[in-house]
């Protein structure tokens, strides 16, 4: 039996002739943190409203593991009616989803979200990034078991972002959540699986870790005292090494054929080269670079 | 905090009651006042033209009242439910709601009911005004009549608030809400003009206030009650299902 919360086939949305999602297959493992990542335009936010119920695919099938009073979803750009205070906004979402939850609930959620101070105003003074607070307090409220996340960090400034984020890495061992970004080191930091989706199409999904693994460069950063000019000379010379430059810090960086072949040769090649080696290490491949790699 | 809460909520910090109730409560207090002194008034504009004004009877007082509560009041009622009723007119907060409730119907009815009273109890104010000053200045006024008029005048707000609600299921914007309903409801009082539709039209009940003082039967309403009742419901039906349709 399969342990996926939310599993997709052929999943396919057109909207007149554009083609906004093409067999879009996800799939999200139970208690998995599923970062959607994708340039503008790419059916992030498309594929969330399908899996929300807002929009209906024109092909293909949505199977969502839990109840429906079980999912919470939470807009890029959440909106509330003015009039409305943050308490009672996110005391609406708690009494239409989960009316047994007690109300003290609803103070808990505007606090672990920084809106304690606020929950008797109004919103419609809020800025953008209270009002992304308070969408995700009005998420979390009814104890949801899939959270489904569009963009929740995009208003927000850097202090209220790493809030949001450890924030989700809390909610993330309490659930599954899938969560959309365009802030890529936020999707790395938070999560464990990933899918990459450009003009509708889902170009790569699984594990972070493998998606790095995989698009690992053959490239190493070597620290040394100087001078550093003979050393990248003669590292130039190895007919192993595709490219050698010098970056600030006493820094170079060696790009070589492989990995293996990095790994075999770089050591000796420093050597024979008379170089005074403090540290070196394999090139980290980040999501960033991968993602415009895949992306470009 | 409960979505018929949150309706009230909207009618009162919004102070949207206000511009309701003052519509009506204008008209109720203006229409009896004009009505009674409506030959001094002529008089004493002058210009030499003899007018002749009959003498009022109290169903003009009320007529009066009618006459401008239907246009004016009518309107503002219109405008006021059509910016509750557009679910989807903020559609990041239509997705809030709709993410959460159990369906449209879940949305659309407290919006429509208390936007339905809101307006009936509007008009019950106005019309209560116009029946104190008509019966101080004029004359009095049969209350069996007022109290069935009254009666008619909310079955046909809250008809034209369904017409209301259904049309919003067409439009996502407020403002085209407005002009489809009020388009709309302009255009359904002609089906009166065929003689056999004439007693079944919603419409009729728009004047009955001032023809039940006149002394028109109660029962010449009945069937045009049940039909606006039937047309509401199917209304709110129709407008349900053509929002669940509908990405937000």
């Amino acid at each position: 039996m399969s342990t996926n919360v939310v599993e997709t086939a052929g999943l396919r949305k057109v909207y007149g002739k554009t083609i906004a999602l093409d067999g879009v297959e996800v799939h999200v493992g139970a208690g998995s943190v599923y970062g959607l990542v994708g340039p503008n335009g790419a059916g992030k936010t498309t594929l969330l409203g399908i899996l929300a119920g807002l929009r209906k695919p024109t092909e293909g099938s949505v199977h969502i593991g839990v109840a429906r009073e079980q999912v919470a979803v939470m807009a890029d750009t959440p909106q509330f009616e003015p009039w409305l205070t943050a308490h009672e906004v996110v005391d609406l979402a708690r009494r239409l989803v989960a009316p047994s939850i007690p109300p003290s609930e609803v103070g808990d959620a505007l606090g672990q979200t920084g809106l304690a101070d606020v929950a008797g105003r109004r919103v419609g003074g809020f800025s953008r990034g209270m009002l992304q607070r308070l969408g995700l307090a009005a998420t979390i409220v009814s104890r949801p078991s899939l959270l489904l996340l569009d963009e929740p960090c995009g208003a927000l400034d850097p202090a209220g972002r790493k809030d949001v984020l450890d924030l989700v890495t809390r909610l993330g061992r309490r659930g599954t959540m899938l969560f959309s970004s365009h802030i890529l080191s936020d999707v790395q930091r938070v999560c464990d699986t990933v899918g990459v989706l450009r003009g509708g199409k889902l170009l790569f999904q699984g594990a972070l870790d493998l998606l790095l693994t995989d698009h690992v460069r053959p490239a190493f950063l070597v620290r040394l005292r100087p001078p550093l000019d003979p050393v990248v000379a003669a590292l130039r010379a190895e007919p192993w090494v595709r490219e050698a430059e010098m970056l600030s810090g006493g820094e170079i960086r060696v790009e070589a054929r492989s990995v293996a072949e990095g790994e075999r040769e770089l050591a000796g090649a420093l050597a024979r080269a008379g170089a005074l080696v403090m540290s070196f290490e394999p090139e980290a491949a980040d999501l960033e670079a991968v993602f415009l790699e895949m992306t470009s | 905090m409960t979505l018929w809460r949150m309706e009230w909520a909207r009618l009162f910090r919004t102070r949207r009651w206000i511009g309701l109730l003052a519509g009506y409560l204008f008209f109720g207090l203006l229409g009896p006042v004009i009505t009674r002194y409506q030959k001094e008034i002529f008089k004493s504009l002058g210009g030499g033209i003899k007018v002749i004004v009959p003498t009022p009877i109290p169903a003009d007082g009320i007529d009066s009242y009618v006459k401008n509560a239907s246009q004016i009041g009518l309107l503002v009622a219109v405008v006021i439910a059509a910016g509750a009723l557009a679910l989807d007119s903020k559609p990041e907060w239509s997705a809030f709601l709709r993410t959460r409730a159990r369906g449209v119907s879940q949305l659309l009815w407290p919006r429509f009911a208390a936007n339905a009273v809101a307006a009936s109890t509007a008009f019950l104010a106005g019309a209560l005004a116009a029946w104190y000053e008509t019966s101080l200045l004029i004359g009095g006024v049969p209350a069996f009549a007022m109290i069935a008029g009254i009666l008619c005048g909310a079955v046909y707000l809250a008809f034209a608030l369904g017409v209301v609600a259904l049309v919003t299921g067409l439009t996502r914007s407020a403002i085209g809400a407005i002009g489809l309903s009020l388009v709309a409801l302009l255009f359904l009082p002609l089906l009166g003009v065929l003689p056999a539709l004439e007693p079944w039209v919603p419409s009729k009940l728009v004047g009955a206030l001032g023809e039940l003082v006149r002394g028109a039967p109660a029962s010449d309403y009945v069937r045009a009650i049940a039909v606006s009742v039937a047309l509401t419901a199917a209304a709110l039906s129709g407008a349900s299902q053509l929002a669940s349709r509908r990405e937000p």
